[in-house]
Formats: C-alpha cells, structure tokens, sequence
C-alpha cells in the first residue's frame, strides 16, 4: 500500500530526484517508484502540480526538448536556489523524523 | 540544448502556455499507457489505466496553466527591467562618448526647463493657487463707476457699503479696508516707516482666515478710546521681531504711540488689493453713523455672497438696492453705480496677462529648443544607423530600438530637468520682480512640490517630442543597407531624415520671427513710453524722497515749522534752485478726488464733475519741473489765513472755461481739504500730467499746502547738476533737524520714473532674451543642417569640381537649399506673428500690434542671420578639392 504523502513532502521528493538529473515528470515519478521499490507512488496530478510551482518559486528550470523516444517533452533541473532549498529541508524533515522515531519507539 | 541563455527566453502567449499544458499532461497519460501495453495491457484498458491512474486532469490543467502564466508575468516584468538597464548604459556611454554634443543638448534644455519652472513658480502661486480664504470664488470687490466719464473708483462710502450689506440678501458678509498711511516704527535704536492699513473688525470673518498667532480683530477694536490694538504682517514679525511667540501683548510704538499686539498674519495672507506691514483694526459701525463722515467715498470693500447666490442675481440685486441708498443719501454726489469685481481679478489685475504671455513665451522657447535638440540628435541617429543596424539583424524589433533611442533622450531630459530646477530657483527671483506690483501681497514664492512635478512633466514631455521624431526615423532601418557597403557610400541615405530636418529648422525660423516681432513691438512701446511727455520732468537733476512728518509731529503748527526749516536747510545745500512738496504727487497715485464746481454757474447736484486735488507747496510746480501756463503758482503770501486760492490744471482750463481766461475766476470744492466754506480764487494754470506714461492725463487742482493744512510726505528737489551726490546730503539735513523721521525712498526723479516703467522694462527684457536664445537656436539650427548637409555631399562636391564646376556654382548649389528653407521659416513666421502679435496688445501703447516698422526689420534680421548661417558651410563645400573625391572612399 503506497504511503499517503503530505503535501509539502511530495516538492521535497521532486527536488531530491531532480537533484540527481534532470528530467521529465514522467521520469520523476518512474525514478521514486523504481527507487523506494513501489513504497511510494506520487500521483501524476500532484506531480505535475508540484513541479510548475516549484518552477514558479524558482526553485526548478524548465525547457522543451526531446525525450529517449523521440517525443517534446518538458524536462526539469534543480536551479542553485532549488539545490540549497532541497539541503535545508532534508535536514529539517530528518530531524523531525528522529524525533518521531523517538516517541514511536519510547517503550 | 541543455541550457537556454535567459536573455532568449521570450514570453510566452496565453494559447501558448495551454497548448504547452496540454502537452505535458498528454505525454504522460501516452508514456504510462505504452508501458501498461509493453506488460500486455490491452490498448484500450491501458489508455483508461493511465487517465484514471494521473487523478484529476482537469484540476491539474487548470492548477499548472494559473501559476504558468503567473512565471510569464514575471519573465516580462524583469525583461523590462533588464532592458531599462541596458538601455541606460547605452545611453550613458553614448553622453560620454560626446561629450560636446550632451553638454549643448543639456545646456539648452537646462535653460528651457529652468526658464519654464520659474515662470510657472509665479504663475502658480499668483494664478493657479486660490487665495488664501474660505470659499475665495465667493468674495468680491465693490467698485463705484461714476456717472460721468472717468475710471471707476474702488471706494465708496461707509452709508453705501454698511446699507447695502443690511438690505441684501445676497450679501453673507462685508468688510472694509482703507486710511493707508505710512507710520512711523520706532524702537528707541531705529527708526522705519510702516505701511498700514485700517480693516474693519468683521475682516477677518468675512475673508475666512486666522491669524497665525494670537487672534484676530474683534467688535469693540478700534472703538475711540478704546485700546489700540494692531496686527503683525508675517514678515514684520519675522524680521524686526524674530518670530517671536511672545510678541503677543507686546506695546510697539508706532509714531510714538503704544500699540498692542494682539495677533500675527499667516505667511500666506494676500492683501485684497493692498500690502501692509501692520493692520489696524477700525470702527467702521461708527463711520457708518457718523453723518459727516459716512458719506465720504473713502473705503475699499470687499463682499462675501451667500452660497449658491451667482454674480448675475447679486449685480441685479445692487441694481434694486442701488438708488434706495442713493436717495437715503443725497450728499454723494455723482453716484453713479456698482461694479462688483472678481477679488482674484481685482488682486491680480494688470499683471495676469504679462504673466500668462511670459509663460507662454517660455513654454514656445522650450518647443523650439527641442526642436533644435530633435535636430541634432535626428542628423546623429542618422550616423548611427550602422550601430541600429547591426542590432536590428541580432534579433531586436522597431519597438525595442525606439525604446533605446527614447530612454537615451529620456536620460538627456532627466539630466536637463534637474540642472533646470537648480536654475529656476535663482531665475525665479528676477520674475518676481517682474511681478513686482502684485507680488508683495502675495508673499514669497518657492519652488514646491507641485512646481517640481511640473519640471518632471516639462522635461518627460520634452525628452518625448525632442527623442520621438528621431527614434522613429532612425529605426526605420532596412538590415541590408544599414550592413552592407552601400550604407558608408551613399549620399542619399538619410533623405527622409534630411527632409525631416529641414522641416524642423523652417519650424525653428518661424518661431524665432514671432519672439523677434514680439519683442520689437514691446521694445518699440518702451521708447514711446520713455518719450512720452508726462507734464513733469523727470530727470538726473531732481531728487526725490518721501518725509511722514504727521507721524512726527501732532500739531499743525509744528508740522508747518520743521517743513519750513527743512526747506530752508535743503536750499542751502550746494546746487539746489527749489524745494517743494506735495501730499501725495500724481506719479504715486494722487491723493483723493474732489467735486468741482465754478461759481455762479447752475451744475446738476448729481452730475458733479470730479477732479483729483492735490496740494502744493510754493516752489513745487517749478522743482517738479510742472510748468505754468497762465497767471501764477503759489508763493509764500497764500498762506493760512490769506484769500483762499486754487491752480488748475490745463485740461480743467479748456474743460470748464472753453474760450475764457479762468484766472479770477472762483470755484467751489466738494469734500476738500482746508476750510469747506471756502470759495477760492483760480489764481494760475499748470501743465497736466500723467502718474505715469501709460496713465491718462489728469485733471488737477491745486491747493496751497498752507491752506490745506498738509505738510510735506513728497519732496521734489531741483539742483543745478547732477542730484545724486546730494542724497546723502539731504539724510544729513533730515536727520540734524530731526532724528526722528526717517526719510523714504530718496531717489533722482530719473531712477523714479524708470521705476515706473520696469514692468515694460521687464518685459521687453524677458522677451527680448527669449527672441535672442530663439534667434540663436534658428541660428544654430540653420548651419547645423548645412554643415552636415555639405559634410554628407563632400564627394559630390569633389567630383563637380573635377568636372569643371565653378566655385560660384557649388556655392549657389547649396546656398539655394539652405536659403529656401530658411525663407520658408520666415514667410510663415511672419504669418505667425501677424496673428499672434494681438495677444500682446495690453501691453503695448503707443505702438500698432501690426507696427509696419517691426514687421519689415524682424524677417529681415532673421533672413541676415539664416544668410550668414548657411554661408559658412556653403563656403567650405567651394574648397573641396576635386583629389578629395577619390581620396574619401
């Protein structure tokens, strides 16, 4: 069962994929589910949404070009801003996550 | 691929942006669905797996398309910005890079808009601000238009005024002003005349104003015997008392006599008609009772109608009310009617219409500076085609070149606005001296902040018209001829523009003759002016000055004797021939009118001639140079108690006595000074004379000072030589006879009488430099066209010449052009002139506003000065060498 993601997680996801490459949104999606083994699934309504407000913020670039099969497509890439966005909010997110993990695991 | 350079990125279209949407969404339902099919989906349930699997498509569109156009707004936004940038750094190398050429551009439009700021600083403050009241379209003055001929009067009688205003329903409020007298200020150290001026106690009230500080007059001020009260005018308080707070309750002593300050004038009061230094308040429900006294037409007015009541039912209204008055009170004599008149008209009078042509002038002259400016840059934007050129082929539209070249011209305008103001404010102060004769009632005038919104409108509006013609021309650059090599070569290249040019300085020429023809025609009206024969003398060796002896002294007898021993002291003085006074002489306005009537002869009560009166001391007449025609002037024998006499001027001569000798003859003076019983024998006749050489003649009698019970106040000194070296002399004899008085303005007749004329003076002066920067911007623009013309045909020129041309052939070849567009400029500025000459019409006198004289010399200077403009280039295109042609390439 794929996790239920909070808002805000979802931009944090797209901006820790797009950090490896760039690419598009089919792609984004293909790569968390490839990586978390199908755990988590974004839906491409919230995908897509996500990305055009992370372009709006800055945050991601976006430009036309041709995908690997031959089709436009539009592709993403992490701007410097996005880069160090991505770095505050991992910490942030984690720290939160050890916290939660401490109260979840308090025998 | 990878990255697109920014400045490439253009904006997107709203269609384009769905359509991008559309596409994005599309790929992804196909790529999901292929993969389904690639793991044995069947084609159709694939394509709905993927549509159901993507979730709200119609949410997501609508979501993506919103922020999408959101970034393009944003693209646009910076794009400009950035491009603002670019183009002011353009714009500053080009000034840096010309540095002549910024410096001539910025220096005349410095000089227009600074011109332009300074005279609407005046114009503001005096025509544009509302006067300083509550509701001022409400107020009016109250005029008297007697019933015989002559000018109106601006006094009337306290029973007229105060009936009036009880029996009106259009009248909210009346107050009165009037007594200006001069008094003298004395502080123990110094001694300084005052100008003051009695005010009801309702002034205050009625005008809608208060005092700075303290309060304002009240019923019960100026009652007799009461305490006498005064208020400060703002400038009193600043500079003899420092704007001091507790200047209220303080006794100044004004002609030694303890006056309380009870308040202190706003800064921005404007005197309705009149300029103070202190106000007095008086008790005008007493004038009103008073029999005597309310009949005298002494008091200025000014009325305040109810709301809602117009002009039109108040004028219909004084016509019901009028002759009720007149009946109640048969004393007045020749009554005549009511003219109500505007206050702001009647505070600005005379002086509106200089100002509303001096800023006209301005404005024109700024118009022809920007054309001059259109000019160069037109014949600069030319040679700069190449650089158009190469940015136009890069990818740049006409839109976005016009806008370079126009922020170039706006940075030129900005540059220009800001040394203009720097100018204005020193330019402003010989305007208000132009102003002078309204100007001290309204204060000072500063350069504030809508005057500063008017330069930024001023320079923006130039930066436009002088950067628009040019940057369209310029743009119109086709990539081809601007690169290829045709452009270095080819003369014809900038016809369009040469065209263009031409056009401007035909434009410049044309406006240059109006301003000429103006400022002839105000130049001619000066000499008429200073030639006219005023019925006095005014010259180098006269010396004039101004003595408040009733300040001074209480008792007539006192006042008689220091006038004598004065006289006395002031012959001794070297060179002096006379010595004589006058209350008020005829050049400072006259000293009141009185009725006129010849003894035995039957006159209509109510058709009283009236006549100005003036008294006279003995030698007067031959100190002010007034000579007589008939009998005698006055001597030391009419004195107080002698026979009663008279001298009249010319003009009472021929009117009363057509064909009769009037010496001996004795004549009656209603509401006179001296005894009123009195029937005085016309015992000479004197010149008439004008208050100045745009007044009328007036008709005068004159009393001796002795019998009018007047002492001094003007002094007329005659001298053998020049009178100048003795002022100084005459404050010393002043000032050991008493130290006390302070003497007023002592000055040759000369100086007094040039202060007269100052405002044609001014005038002339201020349209005679505009005439000369427009003549020699027409100038400039003339040989500016010319020197790049033949610059441009150099080549041509060469070849002609190799093939023979004479020089006198080259010459006329581009004299011919440059003289018919020049003669072009004239004939239409001679067409100009003649229609606009009749707006400075008020201000000429003596001098037709079609003066045949000005009209022949002013196109005939500007053609001289295009002549010469285009006879220096011309003359350079005779020497090109023929061996030039082949070397220029």
């Amino acid at each position: 069962m794929p996790l239920d993601l909070l808002h805000g997680t979802v931009d944090l996801l797209v901006l820790r994929t797009l950090a490896w490459d760039a690419m598009h949104g089919y792609a984004v999606a293909q790569f968390i589910r490839a990586r978390t083994d199908g755990a988590i699934t974004i839906e491409s309504a919230a995908l897509y949404q996500a990305l055009h407000r992370l372009e709006k913020r800055k945050l991601v670039r976006a430009w036309w070009a041709t995908s690997e099969t031959g089709r436009r497509a539009k592709f993403y890439e992490l701007t410097p801003g996005g880069r160090k966005e991505l770095k505050s909010q991992s910490s942030d997110l984690k720290a939160y996550m050890v916290a939660l993990n401490q109260v979840l695991d308090a025998k | 691929m990878r990255r697109i350079p920014r400045f490439l990125r253009l904006p997107r279209s709203a269609a384009r942006v769905r359509a991008d949407v559309d596409d994005e969404i599309r790929f992804d339902i196909d790529m999901r669905a292929h993969e389904l099919t690639r793991r044995g989906v069947r084609a159709d349930a694939a394509r709905a797996r993927a549509v159901a699997e993507f979730g709200d498509i119609e949410a997501t569109r609508r979501y993506c398309e919103e922020i999408d156009m959101q970034i393009e707004a944003d693209v646009r936004r910076s794009q400009l910005i950035d491009d603002a940038r670019a183009d002011l750094l353009v714009a500053w190398r080009a000034m840096r890079r010309a540095p002549a050429f910024a410096a001539v551009v910025l220096l005349t439009l410095a000089l227009g808009i600074g011109a332009n700021t300074a005279v609407f600083s005046v114009v503001r403050r005096v025509l544009i601000a509302p006067l300083p009241f509550r509701a001022p379209e409400q107020l009016f003055r109250l005029y008297a238009v007697p019933s015989t001929a002559g000018a109106d009067d601006d006094k009337l009688s306290a029973a007229e005024l105060s009936e009036l205003a009880a029996e009106s329903h259009s009248i909210a409020g009346l107050t009165v002003f009037g007594n200006y007298g001069g008094f003298t200020y004395t502080d123990g150290q110094t001694a300084e005349p005052w100008q003051t001026v009695s005010v009801a106690p309702n002034f205050f009230d009625v005008l809608g104003m208060k005092p700075v500080l303290g309060r304002a007059f009240m019923r019960g001020d100026g009652i007799r015997g009461g305490k006498l009260v005064l208020i400060l005018s703002y400038a009193i308080w600043q500079r003899v008392f420092g704007g001091d707070r507790n200047v209220i309750g303080k006794t100044v002593l004004l002609n030694a006599i303890p006056f309380a300050v009870v308040g202190v004038l706003p800064e921005t009061f404007v005197g309705p008609t009149f300029s103070a230094d202190v106000l007095l308040p008086w008790d005008f429900d007493a004038t009103a009772q008073n029999p005597v006294a309310s009949q005298r037409r002494m008091w200025r007015s000014v009325v305040r109608l109810r709301e809602g009541v117009s002009l039109e039912q108040f004028r219909s209204e004084i016509e019901v009310l009028r002759p009720r008055v007149q009946a109640r009170n048969p004393e007045i004599k020749n009554a005549g009617t009511f003219r109500p008149v505007e206050l702001h008209e009647a505070i600005v009078g005379r002086t509106g219409p200089v100002l509303i042509m001096v800023m006209i002038g301005a404005l024109v002259v700024l118009v022809v500076a920007c054309v001059n400016i259109a000019g160069l840059f037109l014949s600069r934007a030319v040679a700069r085609r190449r650089e158009l050129g190469v940015r136009a082929a890069l990818g740049a539209g006409r839109g976005r070149l016009v806008r370079q070249v126009l922020t170039e011209s706006l940075v030129y305008g900005a540059v220009g606005g800001i040394f203009g103001v720097a100018l204005s404010v020193g330019l402003k102060d010989v305007l208000v001296a132009v102003a002078g004769s309204v100007l001290p009632q309204f204060g000072e005038v500063r350069i504030d902040m809508s005057v500063l919104v008017f330069a930024l409108v001023l320079s923006i509006a130039s930066s436009l018209v002088f950067g628009l013609l040019p940057a369209l021309a310029a743009t119109r650059v086709d990539v081809r001829t601007a690169l290829g090599d045709g452009a270095a070569r080819s003369a014809s290249h900038g016809k369009a523009a040469a065209r263009g040019s031409r056009t401007l300085v035909s434009a410049q020429i044309a406006f240059a003759v109006v301003f000429v023809v103006v400022a002839g025609l105000l130049t001619r009206t000066f000499v008429v002016l200073l030639r006219t024969n005023l019925g006095y003398t005014a010259s180098e060796q006269q010396a004039t000055f101004m003595l408040n002896i009733g300040g001074r002294f209480r008792e007539p007898a006192a006042r008689s004797a220091f006038a004598t021993s004065l006289i006395e002291r002031l012959h001794a003085l070297p060179g002096v021939r006379a010595v004589g006074y006058t209350a008020v002489s005829p050049w400072n306005g006259g000293l009141m009118q009185v009725g006129f009537r010849v003894d035995g002869r039957a006159v209509d009560a109510n058709a009283v001639p009236k006549i100005e009166f003036a008294s006279a001391s003995p030698e007067f007449f031959s100190a002010a140079g007034i000579p007589v025609r008939m009998g005698r002037a006055f001597n030391t024998n009419d004195r107080a108690g002698s026979p009663p006499v008279v001298v009249i001027s010319e003009s009472v001569a021929r009117r009363f006595w057509p064909n009769e000798n009037p010496v001996g003859a004795r004549v009656h003076l209603d509401d006179a000074l001296g005894d009123s019983t009195a029937v005085p024998e016309v015992v000479g006749v004197v010149a008439d004379v004008r208050p100045s050489a745009t007044d009328d003649i007036q008709s005068t009698v004159y009393m001796p000072a002795d019998q009018a019970h007047v002492y001094g106040n003007e002094f007329v000194l005659r001298a053998d030589g020049d009178a100048r070296p003795l002022l100084p002399m005459i404050k010393q004899s002043v000032h050991e006879l008493d130290a006390r008085i302070p003497l007023i303005n002592p000055r040759t007749m000369h100086d007094m009488l040039a202060d007269s004329v100052r405002r044609q003076q001014l005038a002339m002066g201020l349209m005679g430099a505009f005439a000369i920067l427009a003549l020699v911007l027409a100038a400039l623009g003339v040989y500016g066209i010319m020197a790049y013309g033949v610059a441009a045909r150099r080549r041509e020129f060469g070849i002609r010449s190799a093939l023979g041309a004479s020089r006198a052939a080259i010459l006329w070849l581009v004299l011919r052009q440059g003289l018919l567009t020049a003669m072009l400029g004239v004939a239409a500025g001679v067409l100009g002139a003649a229609a606009l000459s009749r707006f400075v019409g008020s201000m000429l006198s003596g001098v037709s506003t079609h003066d045949t004289m000005t009209f022949v010399a002013a196109p005939t200077l500007l053609a001289i000065v295009a002549i010469v403009a285009c006879a220096v280039p011309a003359r350079s295109a005779t020497k090109v060498q023929p061996v030039e042609a082949l070397r220029l390439e």
